[in-house]
């Protein structure tokens, strides 16, 4: 079994992590105009995505990530986050993204083994 | 030994809520699908009940009555985080980390989805989920529970 030094290895790397989420989010919806038929397959993959990239850092982390996409239509949207966790080694990033029609935050927790 | 939850497949549990709103003086329907909800831990560890009440109270008590407004309302997540954060580790479950996530948003006839998942152990780890909505304004609150060694 592979021993995880503590340091680096076993911390939550805000900028690790905000580059996967990037390119999940470029990836899934990169180019696309808002459409509401495909918002749940977006939401989806840009989670799906995220996650899995996510577990290959090998980390002993658990991972919760939430996607939210709206259509642009000048209504408001306010998300806040609370966690009790260890300050040492748990962390959260979150990547606001928007286009011409529609905005997607994607937030991810680390939380150490 | 301890990473297992990284070498098994991922296990998630899928938060998918859908709101389809279409013209804001129609009838707005909140779509819920099937919220995959994660068993609490052996035994029964993580108190679902007391944590749905907690969610409900909170999001309630800052939000009924109230209209949107993007101050008050960002004030409003931000506070229903807060607070439901608090409680739920008053309930003082031991070996448990939580995270608690609250969207406040306009009703204006723009249509959103708000997913979540997670890479966990779905035999210790769970979730509760509260949706609110008034004539003005709607709100989403999770809270994950996640076992620590």
């Amino acid at each position: 079994m592979e021993e995880f030094q503590t340091g680096e290895e076993a911390s939550f790397l805000v900028d690790e992590v905000s580059s996967i989420i990037k390119e999940a989010i470029e990836g899934a919806i990169g180019g696309n105009a808002y459409q509401h038929s495909k918002v749940n397959q977006w939401t989806t993959s840009v989670v799906e995505q995220t996650l899995s990239q996510l577990t290959k850092l090998g980390k002993p982390f658990k991972y919760i990530v939430t996607c939210v996409i709206m259509q642009k239509n000048g209504a408001g949207l306010h998300t806040a986050s609370s966690c009790f966790w260890d300050n040492s080694s748990d962390g959260t990033c979150t990547v606001r993204w928007e286009n011409k029609t529609m905005y997607c935050i994607v937030s991810a927790f680390g939380l150490a083994l | 030994g301890r990473w297992r939850a990284a070498e098994a497949p991922p296990s998630p549990a899928r938060v998918g809520v859908g709101l389809p709103l279409q013209n804001p003086s129609s009838t707005a329907i909140f779509s819920l699908p099937n919220l995959g909800l994660c068993p609490a831990g052996p035994g029964g560890r993580f108190p679902a009940a007391a944590v749905e009440r907690i969610l409900r109270d909170a999001v309630r008590s800052a939000l009924r009555e109230r209209r949107y407004e993007p101050g008050p309302c960002r004030e409003a997540a931000r506070d229903i985080a807060e607070a439901v954060k608090a409680q739920v580790k008053a309930l003082g479950v031991p070996r448990y980390k939580i995270v608690v996530v609250a969207h406040v948003g306009q009703l204006g006839g723009q249509s959103l989805q708000i997913s979540s998942r997670c890479l966990w152990d779905p035999q210790s780890d769970t979730f509760s989920s509260y949706v609110f909505k008034n004539t003005s304004l709607f709100a989403v609150a999770n809270v994950y529970g996640v076992y620590f060694e």
